[in-house]
Formats: structure tokens, C-alpha cells, sequence
């Protein structure tokens, strides 16, 4: 993310604090997750929510709600504004969505070194050596695709899940999410098969050298 | 109350003129049109238009400090956003000619059919 957009980000975060209404402020949470989830840069994605909170924050003020503002259907209005946004190119989706996972496989290497390392210490073996199942590589897989696949439901849903009637929408993805959880388990404890062996110090120099491809990334893609 | 199908196409087209007339926002626009027989027009209707707009290069947005709140976004047309309202006038003008056209042709015949209607009874 570039300056200019975490700055963007920074300032929306405490506009979105002075709704007063919270019933607009669930409106306008609801209108950034949808935004969030499409196909468009994170700078015109910040752009689009201070318009709409302009909007709201005016509207407010003369004391009118997120409906009389926006209108009746708010999934409609927020396709209308995507449809107006710059998409991303096929080059920068793919790119966008590398960097996604980059970030999300250096987290799980992170934490998956923590406990290993943990671990060994524990048994009083100072080898940091650490064997990689095919069960830690399922696991991840499992795990990285479950994420995206939640944030995608979630965000797709998320009007639908600001309803009082969507209590199936609302289990469906916690069933989903404990599916999930079980299978990444599952795996992990279940499928043995070692595949190689990682010293620990390599294993911190590739969660460097991850960290450090997804900030390029990020910073290249705005 | 004017249909939504039949505003489509001619709203754009409104929004540029109520820019012509001064730079002004989304609220203030949406209260225009509300003023000139529109009906109630949202906000949220007119927000992805002004960004259609923008992004077309028919508009350019400013941010002003407003009296009651937030900074408002004013848009005021370009160079190319007067040339596009003068084409939608001259569309438009040609669209409104045709259609009076046919409604006085439609219209006489009808009126022509019941006044034959009345003689007839009358007789």
C-alpha cells in the first residue's frame, strides 16, 4: 500500500468514528466490506468510501438515514459505484492476488516456526532443525484458500448478513469455518509423510525475504 | 412520476446542465432536479453518475469546506463536459420534437374519433 492510500486509510478510520447514527455506521462498514472484496486498487477503493462517508456524515446532519441517502438497495448502489471505479488489469489481479498470499504464507510460516521452535526447546533439543510434513503443506494450502474463500462469502454477503432474517447465511459460514478448521487440523496431525528438512535460521530468512517481496508488491500495486 | 427506465437515459444529460449553472454537490444536485419536477432522486443515484462523469473527464471535482459539516466535493464541468451538454441538448431537442410529433398526430386522431363518436350519438 502506498503513502498516499495508508494515509487515506488512516484519515476514513477516524472519520468513520464521528457517525453518530449506528445504524449508518453499521450501513457504511457494511458498503466498505462489499467495496473491499472487487476488483479495483485500494487508493480509489479509500476515495469511494470518504465520498460516501461525505454522504452519510452530511446527510447526518440534516438528519436523514443511510436509506434516504443511498436508497432502498445498497448492494445496487455499491455495484453502480464499482462499475464507475478503474479496475485492475488481469496483470495487476494476478499480482494483487500474489501478494495476498505471499503475506498470508509468511504468517503461516511464522507461526508455524514459533510452535516448532517451541516445541523443541521444550524437549530440550537445541538442533532447530525441523522436519515439513506433506500434512503442514495441506494444512497451509487448506488454510490460505479457506481465508480467501471466507473473505469473499463474507464480503459478497454482507448486507445479507446485516439482516435480522440471514441467520442461515450467518451459520452456513461459521459451519464453513469449522469445516475448515477441522480439515487444516486434520491434516496436519494425520498426514505424517516427512518431505524435507528446514533449519531454523533459513526458515527465518525466507519469512524475510517474504515479507520483504510482499512489500514491494504492495507498494508497486498503488 | 417519471419512470426510472425513462430517466436513465436523459439524467446524465440533467446533471450536466444543473453543473453548467454553477459548481455544486451531489446533495444539492439530487434537490435540483427534486425542484424541477424529477421526483425524489437519491444521492446514492446520483454519486456513480458524478463518477461516470469524472472519470469521462466531463467533470472536475474540488473539495470545498462546507458550513454544516464535512468537506464537500463540488464538480463543475470542463472544456469537454459543455460540449457533451450542448450534444445532449441537440439530442435531446431532435428526441422531444419527434415525440410531441407523434403525441399531436396520436392525440388529433383521437380527438378526431370522439368528436365523429359525439355527432354520431347527437344524430
Amino acid at each position: 500500500m502506498s503513502r498516499r492510500t495508508k494515509l487515506l486509510l488512516k484519515e476514513n478510520n477516524e472519520l468513520e468514528k464521528q457517525i453518530r447514527c449506528k445504524e449508518n455506521q453499521a450501513v457504511l462498514t457494511d458498503i466498505t466490506v462489499y467495496i473491499r472484496s472487487a476488483n479495483i486498487n485500494p487508493y480509489h477503493q479509500e476515495r469511494a468510501r470518504r465520498d460516501i462517508w461525505e454522504m452519510i456524515a452530511a446527510g447526518e446532519k440534516r438528519g436523514e438515514t443511510a436509506k434516504d441517502i443511498i436508497g432502498e438497495d445498497y448492494r445496487l448502489f455499491c455495484d453502480s459505484v464499482i462499475a464507475e471505479l478503474p479496475h485492475l488489469s488481469r496483470k495487476e489481479y494476478a499480482l494483487s492476488l500474489l501478494r495476498d498470499v505471499l503475506l498470508s504464507v509468511d504468517v503461516l510460516l511464522a507461526i508455524w516456526l514459533v510452535f516448532r521452535g517451541l516445541e523443541q526447546v521444550l524437549q530440550g533439543d537445541r538442533g532447530f532443525r525441523f522436519t515439513v510434513t506433506a500434512g503442514n503443506i495441506v494444512s497451509a494450502v487448506l488454510c490460505i484458500a479457506g481465508a480467501f474463500l471466507l473473505f469473499h462469502l463474507i464480503s459478497q454477503n454482507t448486507f445479507r448478513i446485516g439482516g435480522t432474517s440471514e441467520k442461515r447465511t450467518i451459520f452456513g459460514l461459521f459451519l464453513l469455518l469449522f469445516l475448515l478448521m477441522l480439515f487444516c487440523m486434520g491434516a496436519n496431525a494425520f498426514i505424517q509423510y516427512p518431505l524435507f528438512q528446514l533449519h531454523g535460521l533459513v526458515a527465518v530468512g525466507g519469512i524475510v525475504v517474504l515479507f520483504a517481496l510482499y512489500k514491494i508488491l504492495d507498494v508497486k500495486l498503488d | 412520476m417519471i419512470s426510472s427506465q425513462m430517466l436513465k437515459g436523459t439524467l446524465e444529460g440533467c446533471v450536466l446542465a444543473v453543473i453548467s449553472k454553477k459548481a455544486t454537490y451531489g446533495y444539492e444536485i439530487s434537490e435540483q432536479l427534486t425542484g424541477y419536477g424529477f421526483g425524489k432522486i437519491a444521492e446514492g443515484t446520483i454519486y456513480p453518475l458524478l463518477l461516470r462523469l469524472e472519470k469521462n473527464d466531463l467533470v472536475r471535482a474540488t473539495y470545498r469546506a462546507s458550513e454544516i459539516g464535512p468537506k464537500r466535493k463540488y464538480y463543475e464541468l470542463t472544456e469537454k463536459g459543455i460540449a457533451a451538454l450542448k450534444e445532449f441538448w441537440n439530442s435531446y431537442c431532435e428526441l422531444s420534437k419527434a415525440v410531441n410529433a407523434l403525441m399531436q398526430d396520436v392525440q388529433g386522431g383521437m380527438q378526431g374519433e370522439q368528436a365523429n363518436e359525439a355527432f354520431t350519438e347527437g344524430e
